[in-house]
């Protein structure tokens, strides 16, 4: 008995070291408090809450969008970027508010689509949603 | 005796190749959730069931847990240890499962990091998990019954 809680506590006492270094030095560390907001994202519950019209872009893979996506939104990534460009700018208004999604929180690419579109069309009204569409599925879930 | 050693033998070996190939499976299950922690959080978020404060703790320290006790079960030190604890993780997930099936929810697994379908196919999910529970089981009592 004595050698199994040895054991254990060795094994549990090693993994809190090294998730506390992971934890510290991962590039991806996700902000303790849920709402940490970073530069030029959204929370779901603004978005959804906003009086704004909002235009949702999918910056996740064509194969993903088409299994689910946001109700509304339009596919938008750099696969295939000329092409959906054109379909984004058939849907795109002056006054709609744009936000971008992709998986999830660690996901890049809604940034760099959102980006993009800054750069080359000068929207101002862009974001990107914080948490993406693994928040979008929790928010479906309750 | 020394034909009972024979017979023995490719027991001896089947249940070498079993502990080490579990083992594997736990040390890569464990390495792709700690390389991508943000994700794995948010698959634990997908269950309702913890509070995002633990579920934020846990998604750092379960990674580390699961792949220690692997490599414990490879390198064949505290074995029995590292079995108890990836038994009692499977036996806590398992019942995770069922709870968010009866839930209805859709939930991510977040199994080996990056789920490749966000939509849940908990009957697959649950069949995967219980041979594993199974597996880990027979080491178990195997190792159980060469100790006494």
């Amino acid at each position: 008995m004595n050698q199994f809680i040895k054991e254990t506590g060795l094994i549990c006492f090693i993994a809190f070291f090294l998730s506390l270094l992971t934890w510290c030095f991962h590039p991806d560390t996700p902000n303790f408090h849920k709402n940490d907001l970073e530069e030029g994202s959204i929370l779901l519950k603004t978005a959804l809450q906003s009086n704004e019209r909002v235009l949702w872009v999918d910056a996740r893979s064509k194969e993903n969008f088409e299994n689910d996506h946001i109700p509304g939104a339009v596919l938008l990534n750099e696969d295939n970027w000329e092409y959906l460009l054109a379909k984004f700018m058939e849907k795109w208004k002056q006054d709609f508010k744009v936000i971008v999604y992709c998986d999830s929180q660690s996901c890049k690419t809604s940034k760099y689509v959102a980006q993009r579109l800054q750069d080359e069309l000068q929207l101002e009204n862009i974001y990107t949603l914080h948490g993406g569409w693994q928040t979008w599925m929790i928010e479906q879930n309750q | 005796m020394a034909d009972m050693d024979d017979r023995a033998k490719p027991i001896n070996i089947f249940f070498i190749v079993l502990r080490v190939g579990i083992g594997g499976l736990f040390i890569i299950s464990g390495t792709m959730k700690i390389l991508d922690p943000l994700k794995f959080l948010a698959a634990i978020e997908t269950f309702h069931l913890l509070p995002y404060s633990i579920a934020y703790i846990v998604a750092y320290f379960l990674p580390w847990v699961e792949t220690i006790s692997g490599l414990a079960l490879i390198l064949n030190k505290g074995q029995k240890s590292a079995l108890i604890i990836l038994t009692t993780l499977i036996t806590i997930f398992i019942i995770a499962l069922v709870l968010s099936w009866g839930r209805g929810l859709d939930i991510v697994c977040g199994c080996f990091g990056h789920p490749k379908s966000l939509k849940t196919n908990y009957p697959l999910i649950l069949i995967r998990n219980f041979a594993i529970l199974t597996v880990l089981i027979l080491i178990l009592t195997r190792n159980k019954r060469r100790s006494l």
